[in-house]
């Protein structure tokens, strides 16, 4: 079940393309698309590392959503909260499917050595530091790493971050503090 | 308690008021400028928001992707004549009432007296064709 704020209740603008999409408006499947294909792609790609599994990822959500459209009621939830939920859980079943958090520790050993030279204060690439960034979000722990991505990188609100996440907006400022100290952290900027 | 609220928003949102939540954002922002021992802490996570900021782009997908997912959609559906048959009752009701229309239209058809087919002139449409613009009958040929 998922948790929808009352922030993000409302009026749903793809409620109604979803709905012409059951009915196989090729028109309103194309707009759908074009309204989220490059956020989802975007963010399986952030989360996953892996630019060609994020396409197999949003294949599958869309493939889903088709699926869904002529059953979608939309008390629940909103047909964006649904997809970006949908996103996190396909990348958090590969990435469990891959070696847990080992892989993750070796992207982040490969961008930081432990000289003091190697930290991001002393690196002047604009390159490199985002290299060193990717790295150390790679490297949080799965909800953080989540909450970060959605508020912070992709910019959705509070609320709709909140809701893809499936927590309060208590709960995701939580995460999102945690998140941002170890980044600093990550970054020597503590 | 202000003090304290705008560092926490500060730790989960960062420098930028804009990202903080709508319903605090006034009035902490008020409340900023009487707290200038927070500057330090707004300038610590000002660094971090610009880092974000210069997060590189993620890779772009095929450009063949989305006409890939187009290809899965569901086709527009096309009209099923056996599904209206069964709505309307299907052999058992819709056969035998199909049946009986025909039947009593044919029976009306043979039946019912043909209506007296006068032979109306051409020159009788033609004058009453012709009154409307004032012409005389006599101006006909």
């Amino acid at each position: 079940m998922l948790h929808v704020s009352s922030a993000v209740a409302g009026i749903d603008p793809d409620a109604a393309l979803l709905e012409a999409c059951a009915r196989g408006d090729a028109r309103a499947q194309a707009q759908l698309l074009e309204r989220h294909l490059p956020r989802v792609h975007r963010l399986a790609a952030r989360l996953l590392d892996d630019a060609a599994e994020a396409e197999d990822v949003a294949q599958e959500l869309f493939l889903r959503l088709w699926q869904l459209a002529p059953l979608w009621r939309g008390e629940q939830a909103r047909v964006a909260t649904w997809i970006h939920t949908v996103v996190l859980n396909l990348c958090r079943d590969r990435l469990r499917r891959r070696r847990p958090q080992q892989a993750m520790d070796e992207v982040a050993e490969a961008a930081f050595g432990d000289a003091p030279e190697d930290r991001p204060e002393a690196v002047l690439g604009r390159a490199e530091r985002g290299r060193i960034l990717q790295a150390s979000i790679a490297a949080l722990p799965e909800r953080q790493r989540e909450a970060l991505l959605l508020f912070h990188v992709e910019g959705l609100s509070q609320a709709e971050s909140a809701a893809a996440l499936g927590i309060s907006e208590d709960a995701l400022e939580s995460l999102l503090a945690r998140a941002r100290r170890s980044l600093r952290a990550r970054l020597g900027e503590s | 308690m202000h003090r304290e609220r705008l560092e926490q928003m500060i730790r989960a949102y960062g420098a930028e008021p804009q990202r903080w939540p709508p319903a605090e954002r006034d009035r902490l922002r008020a409340a900023l400028e009487a707290e200038p021992e927070l500057l330090a802490l707004l300038a610590q996570e000002s660094r971090l928001d610009a880092w974000l900021a210069e997060l590189p782009a993620a890779p772009a997908p095929s450009a063949d992707l989305a006409a890939r997912i187009l290809a899965s959609a569901p086709p527009a559906p096309r009209f099923d004549w056996r599904a209206l048959w069964a709505e309307l009752g299907g052999s058992r009701m819709a056969a035998p009432a199909l049946a009986c229309a025909l039947t009593l239209g044919l029976a009306l058809a043979v039946l019912l007296p043909a209506a007296p087919a006068e032979e109306a002139g051409i020159d009788t449409w033609l004058s009453l064709a012709l009154l409307d613009e004032g012409l005389e009958e006599d101006a006909l040929p």
